[in-house]
């Protein structure tokens, strides 16, 4: 198959086709921030971070989620796409205790966020107590925002066991078991993948938990 | 996937016996269903209706932009006072496509849901000593249609299925576009479904009018809905579909037995010859409308919108093709079959709800293209002494009157001004009402109705509802409109910020 060719940034990108606008813009060393796609869990589109603006297209569409087109021109950091960026990213460290997640925090930097200027958290994540329900992790998920990664990791993504529900709507949204069971009375398998793919550290293996709690 | 029993149905019918779902109600609806514990438990976890406790009597006051106008609050604080004394908890209930005939109550006791309308401040403080409202409502009254209207009418006989070419052609030249919102032109749905070569299609009826300020579908599902199946059936023909889903909303329990009824004589009658048909209970949330969400809603998951492409047109239900078209569009669908392209373009009929202050709300068909001014005089409205007019819903925008007054009601024409006529709700305010207070409702609504997949939607329409809560203007807001509306993934978290918005702009002289 033949090469699919379009600009990022500039850059003009030979891509393969079936690539992403987020593949395409890495072969040209062009960062699109991300919190919520992950390659193996198959999840993508949730947290609108990586949106960019295609030329002669309506809205921002999400990098992760676009297949490549040839000729497409893409423009990955404009000022309307910081600013939005700058929001949600906001919202985010209002309403989430990222204190593991060095990853987000870089990227409030990358945008010089400032979440105290939208005044009191509104969602009660913050208020959420620790689940220890299993000898191997723990689930904080006040630390939480909900990018579905350790749900996907569990079902259609890799172990296919399904020991996680999403349940709530809204800011109220987040992971929950089958009939809301411990842990070890799910179908869960402690295969710890959910574990690798958290990106935030509200999944974490006991031992570090311990560790850091030892430390102190 | 599509030989299994379905989820929702399952749930319900366990719901239905027991009043509330026991894990092992869970258990066997999963089992039945063919699905992971993990999403049933996660259908149980998203839908409102689906509680696992022994629910508790509540009343509830339906909360929707014209009782926001008129002292929502004195209302609430009445309720919230006469409940406790009559052993029920207070709460409110958005829209219930009621605006034209409320204030509305709600008394729910068990599965029961009982609806009251109007009620007045008297009402509800006699609901302490255990007084129901004088006035309940199964339907909108049949007379809520205002005046004539072909779509008013029983199509007799049904049409005949003309051929797919003639059919689309019509369609086509008719000039008929999706009437749900998204004025998407409707031939080319047609086509697109129709082009996919696949062993099974379906064709989906969107029942789920949940626009607060829109109440012509459930007029029609109620009062008319056989040529609502007549248009699915043409439809389903004209793009090779097998079956069709009608999604009737969840709260809408007599349009879902009118449509049902419907359906059973149209199909002793052979017009359904060769196609399966299902009356469908929605999930009870605005999202379920998104049509892919509604997608999600049938197939038992939480109705979250899908990524899009692929678009329903080339992976829908089941991930089959799938034609998706509002309950209005198609009773018009049937009419152009029944009647020709020619003798509709000299119409050009569309449903609109009118309600606020007007002297007559209702649904009426007026043409396209008839003056916002002329649409309010006919439901007795005096234009030069409203303020606003809230056209489209919760999803729409406010418009200054008198100044647009002179503005058709098309498809294009309010486009210029970054309107929409959407589904066609009209909502008249007088001088002297509180449109901020419109607003704050409508904030509010967006921030219970996000479905929590998107990050900026979820996160940000509380934050939005505590900003106009708070009357916030100036450039911060602007930034939260920005997010929302360009980074959130449907259009409920894309539209949550054009009513306020729009009342910003318009009403405050604020620029950006």
């Amino acid at each position: 198959m033949s090469k699919v060719p379009l600009v990022v940034d500039g850059y003009l990108v030979q891509a393969e086709p079936g690539e992403t606008l987020l593949d395409a813009a890495r072969r040209v060393g062009v960062e699109v921030p991300t919190v919520c796609h992950h390659e193996r869990t198959g999840t993508r589109g949730l947290c609108r971070l990586c949106v960019v603006e295609v030329e002669g297209w309506g809205r921002p569409v999400p990098a992760c989620a676009t297949e490549v087109q040839p000729d497409l021109v893409v423009r990955t950091e404009t000022e309307a796409l910081a600013a939005l960026r700058r929001v949600v990213l906001e919202l985010l460290a209002l309403e989430t205790d990222l204190e593991h997640d060095a990853g987000t925090r870089e990227l409030l930097e990358r945008y010089a966020a400032h979440p105290e200027r939208w005044g009191a958290p509104l969602a009660a994540r913050r208020e959420r107590e620790p689940v220890q329900d299993n000898p191997f992790f723990v689930r904080d998920y006040a630390k939480c925002y909900t990018c579905r990664r350790c749900i996907d990791a569990c079902g259609e993504g890799i172990q296919g066991v399904w020991a996680y529900s999403t349940t709530g709507r809204g800011n109220g949204a987040v992971p929950g078991t089958p009939l809301d069971l411990p842990l070890p009375e799910t179908p869960c398998v402690f295969c710890g993948n959910c574990v690798q793919v958290c990106p935030t550290g509200a999944l974490a293996p006991l031992q570090e938990v311990m560790l850091a709690e030892g430390e102190r | 996937m599509d030989t299994a029993p379905l989820l929702l149905p399952l749930l319900d019918a366990a719901l239905a016996a027991r009043g509330h779902l026991e894990p092992a109600d869970v258990e066997a609806a999963a089992r039945e269903a063919r699905v992971p514990l993990a999403q049933a438990w996660e259908a149980v976890r998203f839908y409102p209706r689906y509680r696992t406790e022994p629910p508790e009597k509540r009343f509830l006051l339906v909360d929707d932009p014209v009782v926001r106008a008129r002292g929502f609050a004195r209302l609430w604080a009445e309720l919230e006072d006469a409940a406790p004394r009559a052993e029920a908890h207070a709460g409110t209930v958005y829209s219930q496509g009621l605006e034209a005939l409320g204030p509305a109550l709600v008394i729910e006791e068990g599965t029961r849901w009982r609806v009251f309308a109007p009620v007045q401040a008297a009402d509800l403080r006699a609901l302490a000593v255990g007084k129901l409202p004088p006035h309940e409502l199964d339907t909108l009254p049949a007379e809520l249609a205002r005046g004539d209207g072909v779509l008013f009418e029983p199509l007799d006989p049904l049409p005949e299925f003309p051929g797919a070419d003639a059919l689309i052609g019509a369609v086509r030249e008719a000039g008929l576009r999706g009437l749900g919102g998204a004025l998407f032109p409707t031939w080319r749905k047609l086509e697109a479904v129709r082009a996919e070569a696949a062993s099974a299609k379906y064709v989906v009826v969107n029942g789920d009018e949940s626009e607060p300020g829109n109440f012509k579908d459930r007029w029609l599902m109620e009062h008319n809905p056989r040529p609502v199946w007549a248009g699915a059936a043409l439809a389903a023909r004209a793009v090779g579909a097998n079956a069709i889903y009608f999604y009737v909303r969840g709260e809408y329990t007599a349009a879902h037995a009118r449509v049902e009824a419907a359906r059973a004589e149209l199909e002793a009658s052979g017009y359904f010859a060769g196609l399966a048909t299902h009356t469908f209970r929605g999930g009870g949330l605005y999202i379920c409308g998104e049509e892919s969400a509604l997608l999600e809603s049938i197939e038992g998951r939480r109705a979250e919108p899908r990524l899009k492409p692929p678009y329903p047109a080339q992976a829908g239900l089941f991930g089959r093709p799938t034609l998706v078209n509002n309950v209005e569009t198609l009773a018009h669908l049937a009419w152009i079959a029944a009647h020709g392209a020619e003798a509709y373009r000299e119409r050009r009929p569309k449903l609109f709800s009118i309600s606020g202050d007007v002297d007559r709300p209702g649904v009426y068909e007026l043409p396209l293209g008839t003056p916002l001014g002329g649409a309010l005089k006919a439901a007795g409205g005096a234009p030069e002494d409203l303020q606003a007019v809230l056209m489209g819903g919760a999803a729409g925008t406010f418009l200054r009157l008198p100044d647009a007054a002179e503005l058709p009601l098309d498809f294009e024409a309010p486009r210029i001004s970054g309107d929409a006529i959407g589904p066609g709700a009209l909502v008249a305010f007088a001088e002297g009402r509180d449109l901020w207070a419109v607003a704050e409702g409508i904030a509010a609504f967006f921030a219970h109705e996000s479905c929590g997949k998107c990050f900026p939607c979820s996160l940000g329409t509380p934050h939005l509802h505590a900003a106009v809560a708070r009357r916030e203007r100036g450039p911060q807001l602007e930034e939260l409109f920005l997010a929302l509306e360009q980074g959130s993934l449907c259009g409920l978290g894309q539209a949550a910020p054009w009513a306020v918005r729009s009342l910003i702009r318009r009403f405050e002289g604020v620029r950006t």
